[in-house]
């Protein structure tokens, strides 16, 4: 095995290990935790699902990422038997196929069952008095102008790289239309950050100060994962240009357990704000 | 500075808007050139219509108590707490009970007042 197959093995062990065993053991140690201090007889306003059908969630989705780990070790194995070339074919895309299904335990159990607790399911706020800050909300109260420069730097940078680089006849460049592809990977994520700043109050009982947290939270993961995932291309494009294309696929696993630790990190419990959830408190900001 | 609603009082949503934001600028929570939220921020926020917040904005500007700079967004007027006094709705009520009164005083029944003002009202301005 050469040097780079063995980097791009550790690498990939690593993403393995920690996207489908480390992280989800933590998301399952932070749900528990959260029915420990705040148990539904106590916090019933917090609960759209009954505990069983939460616990079997949770063990649903540990069963998920316990098959997605051994079907990466599996293909790791598979991968060393070929000397490294499965991994590495395509530019990586086994990698792509797995990081997808690495996510889907986490779609099929958090994300999707998540949306009744920001829909209709969740118990109706009863009193009649609503309200609002008096003060817009504009991106720079959410992210830093910073961290914006350094998406838009990049853009530019990224449409730059693909003005360049098509000039010279790269067999396996596709040219121009690259940066449709860029520049689409930033619509969605403007758009996932503007929702995180604009969007409807999802949750009638949080608070003002924890909505704001939150959307703060969201905001900085939408332009953190957008910057990840540009650098990603930039690289990749990068590492072809310079003759090592066998790089890719370590360059890919490691964007891939980045955007995983930037997406957990999001999912923070917040504390302090969970007394709005009593069965008898009153919302904040009611008269 | 946060804006509060009661769904179920009998004042209309759009005038509680309109009150809570006068007073406001009256108390001096909010001076002239603050910022205000956009229709649609405010409406997800309260869970109203959007057109209820568009009524409420629409009606204080035209009191000259907030102003709209296209995209830049809607900001406390700089005249607004001289015309945050100034109730239009309570000057037209007072101004129509006037000249009902006097209508009435020349001997017009109720009925002849009601079509009269139905058909000025349906009347081009001017």
């Amino acid at each position: 095995m050469s040097p780079e197959q063995t980097l791009f093995t550790l690498i990939f062990l690593g993403q393995i290990l920690l996207v489908s065993w480390f992280l989800p053991s933590r998301l399952v140690a932070r749900a528990r935790g959260v029915l420990e201090r705040y148990p539904p007889e106590r916090y019933p306003r917090l609960y759209v699902a009954s505990v069983g059908a939460m616990e079997r969630t949770l063990g649903a989705y540990r069963a998920l990422n316990g098959a997605a780990l051994l079907g990466g070790l599996g293909l790791l194995a598979l991968d060393f038997r070929a000397n490294g070339d499965l991994l590495a074919w395509n530019g990586g895309s086994l990698v792509v196929a797995y990081m997808l299904v690495q996510y889907l335990p986490f779609l099929a159990c958090v994300s999707r069952p998540s949306f009744p607790y920001f829909g209709s399911e969740r118990q109706p706020d009863p009193s009649s008095t609503r309200s609002a800050e008096l003060r817009p909300r504009r991106l720079f109260d959410f992210v830093s102008p910073r961290l914006l420069a350094v998406a838009g730097g990049l853009y530019v940078a990224l449409i730059a790289l693909v003005v360049v680089v098509a000039r010279y006849d790269y067999p396996w460049f596709g040219g121009y239309p690259n940066l449709i592809g860029i520049t689409a990977l930033y619509v969605i994520f403007g758009a996932t950050l503007w929702m995180a700043i604009r969007g409807r109050r999802r949750d009638p009982w949080a608070s003002d100060e924890v909505r704001h947290r939150s959307m703060a939270r969201a905001a900085h993961m939408a332009v953190l994962l957008c910057i990840v995932w540009a650098s990603f291309i930039g690289l990749s494009i990068l590492l072809r240009v310079l003759g090592v294309p066998e790089l890719v696929p370590a360059s890919l696993s490691v964007v891939v357990t980045l955007a995983a630790f930037t997406q957990f990190a999001q999912l923070r419990v917040e504390e302090g704000g969970f007394d709005v959830y009593r069965a008898h408190a009153c919302r904040t900001g009611s008269p | 500075m946060e804006i509060v609603v009661d769904v179920e009082e009998p004042t209309p949503l759009f005038a509680q808007v309109i009150d809570q934001i006068k007073h406001a600028v009256l108390t001096g929570r909010i001076g002239p050139g603050d910022p205000l939220p956009s229709i649609r921020q405010l409406a997800g926020d309260l869970d109203l219509n959007s057109k209820t917040i568009a009524k409420a904005y629409r009606l204080l500007e035209r009191d000259s108590v907030i102003q709209t700079r296209g995209f830049r967004g809607t900001f406390v007027h700089p005249e607004a707490r001289t015309h945050a006094h100034v109730d239009l709705t309570e000057m037209v009520e007072q101004k129509l009970a006037r000249v009902i009164d006097e209508l009435r005083r020349a001997g017009a029944t109720d009925s002849e007042i009601r079509v009269a003002f139905g058909d000025v009202m349906k009347s081009p301005a001017g």
